[in-house]
């Protein structure tokens, strides 16, 4: 059993209070009295034994019940396996050979097996891709070499030519939901995407534009699937297309308790201050009211706030990890990943409060991270955390808890009216 | 003025004057004057002439026959008669009023006593007085009644032991006392029958006393002793306790009647004049 309000079990030290005060209200009293001839056989009679006395027990039983309710109890149902969605730069960069003799393909591969028994999978079995992950200078070569990389099931929307510099790419994931990824490496033609302004010529200022929008219907209570209807992210920062192909989540249903991974590596090359970077990048990723003031980073203290009742509320259902690592030179790991995990975890050992983030990179860098959690920083190796269970009839079992408070409350009403 | 006779008290006693002097005088005949109702006799005061408004009864027929003229018979009070009062001092009485109640009937026993030309005294464990003879020395008698507090316990049978010889009169003995110990208080009873010829016990007792107290769990200290008992009150413990109250009143009523006493309760909260009658004459 699990409880969304712990706290709240502290009205169970009432308990206590009420057993004194009942304590001190039937303390024998002292009185003078002329003899006790006339007492001696009450006394002796079972009259000495304590009584129970239901009008306690209904005090009790009130209060233990209203605490249970006010602490929303949940019933903690089995684990279920951990689905971690992966997205993989499968670029022709990634075949070169570094100074190590392993290509950068490689090296992801072994950090996501690195990772722990995961099956790995497309997303509603669209393979998702990193695109392009290349400095300016090859950047060329990739546009040209753009047909041979996509899978089927991407729609390309644009393209570059061959002198333009400039890639695009496109594909629809959920069938409803596009996004973009642009690259360029230096002025360029202006190019519109869909209604997106792209304003080359500016490297890596390019602004990322980005949007998860949950539709109206979408339930959050309880037990209720949330369905993610769109994820759409657009990125621009002159390093091409390498940064995140996010729109992974799309068409996936996340639910309760499930936790969303990003690791986002960008490479210190092409990053301007990586706080603007990665405020730009999330900015306006998840729901309407919340604002990302910024992104956990190494370089940025490591802080991740955000703004909004609705979207703390929704937070407190879910976890969002991100991994950022910007102290590296972008090509020495080539690797793009953005991991969706739908697990079930246990928030008692990996729950994170507004403010916290883990900083770290899970394939890429072969160096664990830092986790924040509750405010202190802990080493992270890379691992996702353990599959939780689900919490159920939190609602139910509430409405019952206070059902039955009443129901003892009126018992005691009528037991203090007989007394009386 | 005393606190427990004042000029009210003495006012309201008055209309009690006519009731003792036939009670000591036993004009009442035995069924209705307790005080005198062994072994009393009504002193010849001598004839007068009759004059209307007399009753026919009292006239003296015989003299009428011999005389040839209507005269009555006169009677007074014996001037030998003697009311003995004996006070419970104990520390049971300051209870619920008790004492304050006892020791105003005693003083309103011992006005009328003085009112009507009797001997009074009055005696407890803690001292008492000589016989008073004359209405102005009440003062003494009340004194005497209020000069020790009540504490400690009852010695019923001492008291009657420290009382001033009896004369040869009329002879009245009146206990005031809760009558918690039973052995001591048959024993004082026996004595003063032995040496009146009417006893009358005043069983002090209140109601409150009688009664479990509302609270749960009771602390009891003995007002004599000083023991503690603790009692915890349920329904049945309250039932035992009313039957054991009733048990009482009935086991001291049967002690006065076994010595030949006559027992009269008298409540704090009674009608003072009331409980005075009801001593004197018996009235329920």
């Amino acid at each position: 059993v699990s409880f969304d309000v712990p706290w709240a079990l502290l009205g169970l030290l009432l308990l206590g209070l009420l057993i004194l005060l009942d304590r001190w209200r039937r303390r024998p009293r002292e009185i003078l009295w002329p003899s006790l001839q006339l007492w001696r056989g009450v006394a002796a009679g079972a009259a000495r034994a304590r009584r129970f006395d239901p009008l306690l027990f209904y005090e009790c039983a009130a209060v233990a019940l209203l605490s249970l309710a006010a602490a929303g109890p949940g019933v903690r149902t089995g684990t279920e396996a951990r689905t971690i969605l992966v997205v993989r730069d499968v670029g022709p960069h990634m075949d070169a050979r570094r100074a190590d003799g392993r290509t950068a393909g490689e090296a992801t591969d072994a950090e996501i097996a690195r990772m722990g028994p995961v099956e790995v999978r497309p997303a509603e079995g669209a393979l998702v891709e990193a695109v392009v992950s290349l400095p300016p200078a090859d950047l060329r070569v990739l546009a040209t070499d753009r047909e041979g990389v996509l899978g089927e099931g991407y729609v390309v929307v644009g393209r570059a030519a061959d002198g333009d510099n400039l890639g695009i790419d496109a594909v629809d994931v959920s069938g409803d939901t596009v996004w973009f990824a642009v690259a360029t490496d230096g002025a360029q033609r202006e190019v519109t995407v869909n209604g997106m302004r792209v304003e080359t010529g500016r490297g890596v200022e390019v602004p990322f534009t980005g949007r998860l929008e949950i539709a109206d219907e979408d339930n959050y209570d309880g037990d209720d699937v949330v369905v993610l209807r769109r994820l759409s992210v657009g990125v621009r920062d002159g390093t091409g297309s390498r940064l995140v192909r996010a729109a992974l989540a799309a068409g996936t249903r996340t639910h309760e308790g499930d936790d969303l991974v990003l690791v986002h590596e960008a490479g210190a090359a092409t990053v301007r201050g990586a706080d603007a970077i990665a405020s730009g990048i999330f900015e306006g990723l998840f729901l309407d009211g919340c604002v990302w003031d910024g992104v956990a980073t190494r370089e940025g203290e490591g802080v991740l706030t955000w703004r909004g009742k609705a979207v703390a509320a929704w937070l407190d259902e879910r976890t969002l990890w991100i991994g950022l690592p910007v102290d590296r030179e972008w090509d020495e790991h080539g690797t793009l990943a953005v991991l969706i995990e739908r697990a079930k975890r246990s928030r008692a050992e990996a729950r994170l409060a507004p403010g916290d983030a883990i900083v770290g990179d899970a394939i890429a860098s072969p160096a664990p991270g830092l986790v924040r959690t509750k405010g202190v920083d802990r080493p992270w190796d890379g691992r996702l955390p353990p599959a939780r269970s689900r919490v159920r009839g939190r609602t139910a079992l509430r409405a019952a808890l206070a059902l039955a408070a009443a129901g003892v409350l009126l018992l005691y009403l009528r037991a203090i009216v007989r007394r009386s | 003025m005393s606190v427990i006779f004042d000029e009210e008290f003495r006012r309201r006693l008055e209309v009690l004057k006519r009731l003792v002097a036939k009670a000591l005088a036993g004009r009442g005949g035995a069924g209705r004057s307790p005080l005198v109702e062994r072994g009393g006799r009504v002193e010849f005061g001598g004839h007068r002439a009759y004059a209307p408004g007399d009753e026919a009864r009292s006239v003296d027929w015989n003299a009428y026959a011999r005389l040839e003229a209507l005269v009555v018979k006169e009677f007074e009070a014996p001037k030998e008669a003697h009311l003995l009062l004996v006070l419970d001092r104990s520390g049971s009485m300051r209870c619920f009023g008790k004492d304050a109640a006892a020791l105003r009937l005693a003083a309103a026993l011992g006005w009328l006593g003085l009112a009507a030309g009797a001997r009074v005294a009055c005696t407890s464990s803690h001292g008492g007085s000589p016989w008073i003879t004359a209405p102005e020395r009440f003062p003494e008698l009340l004194g005497a009644l209020e000069r020790t507090p009540a504490d400690g316990t009852a010695d019923l049978p001492a008291a009657v032991e420290r009382a001033p010889p009896l004369g040869t009169g009329r002879r009245t003995a009146v206990v005031l006392s809760d009558l918690y110990e039973a052995g001591p208080g048959a024993r004082a009873v026996a004595a003063l029958r032995r040496r009146a010829e009417s006893v009358v016990c005043a069983h002090v007792v209140a109601p409150e006393e009688l009664r479990a107290p509302a609270a749960e769990a009771l602390r009891l200290r003995d007002a004599e002793s000083a023991e503690l008992l603790e009692v915890r009150l349920d329904a049945a413990a309250r039932a035992r306790f009313a039957a054991a109250a009733e048990a009482f009143l009935a086991d001291r009523a049967a002690l006065a009647a076994r010595h030949g006493a006559r027992l009269s309760i008298v409540r704090p909260g009674d009608d003072l004049i009331a409980a005075v009658e009801r001593v004197v004459v018996g009235a329920p």
